[in-house]
């Protein structure tokens, strides 16, 4: 099974890809303190085993426990837990042969009920903008690959 | 087709001098939780049956499934105990 990340064409005529554009927050930077540094490999390769572990298993088991589906969508959730922040990649599954990588987020672990609405809503449009990206991967097949750099 | 520029974040956390320990414990996380998952619905047990057995609260078999937490080995010890398991087996 193949990990690929979708990409489309942006208004400079440059291959973009939302969940590349997603873990370039974890990029490190000399200003970064050794801590921050620790943080942010951390995080990235806690996505890398969840993904390696996607990859391995996802033909064999339905991975109820890390992988929610979405009866409205044709998209899955991984449920990552990185410190006191949920990640979620959204991703769709092609019979068991791709899974392409269509974007991910960041939820907080503890928030109030109000808010709890308005990051409810915020999800709501992530979703809805990733199938999306799926009608569109769908019309043109344009990915990148999940280690790219330029 | 030009392509906007990324740096590829994991070549750069495997540079980490942790990079192997925080890979390795992930992994070990996930494993348990894959682990414990199947056993535990292979038994058709609910993780509140399961807890009851065990001496703990459906939601630290919940957080240990989710791969959220690295559990200590005294719960390890006890909820497969309660799965009449007497061993464990981790792909690694």
């Amino acid at each position: 099974m193949k990990l690929l990340c979708y990409a489309f064409k942006n208004e400079n005529q440059e291959l973009e890809a939302p969940f590349l554009n997603f873990l370039q927050t974890y990029v490190l930077k000399d200003s970064d303190s050794e801590r921050k540094k620790s943080l942010k490999s951390d995080a990235v390769l806690n996505i890398q085993a969840h993904l390696e572990h996607l990859v391995t298993h996802k033909k064999t088991y339905t991975l109820k426990y890390l992988v929610q589906k979405y009866k409205s969508h044709d998209l899955e959730v991984l449920k990552i837990k990185q410190g006191n922040h949920l990640l979620r990649v959204i991703f769709y599954s092609d019979h068991d042969k791709i899974i392409l990588l269509l974007n991910a987020y960041t939820k907080p672990k503890f928030y109030e009920k109000a808010m709890k609405r308005r990051v409810n809503k915020n999800i709501q449009k992530l979703l809805d903008q990733a199938q999306v990206y799926l009608e569109d991967y769908r019309k043109n097949h344009l990915t990148l690959p999940l280690n790219y750099e330029s | 087709m030009k392509v906007k520029k990324y740096s590829n974040v994991f070549k750069q956390a495997m540079e980490h001098p942790r990079a192997e320990e925080f890979l390795t414990n992930a992994r070990a996380r996930l494993q348990l939780a894959h682990a414990l998952h199947e056993e535990r619905t292979s038994q058709k047990l609910t993780m509140a049956e399961l807890a009851k057995r065990a001496g703990t609260t459906p939601a630290v078999i919940s957080r240990i499934e989710h791969a959220q937490v690295s559990a200590g080995i005294d719960i390890i010890y006890r909820l497969f105990k309660a799965l009449n398991k007497k061993e464990i087996h981790l792909v690694i």
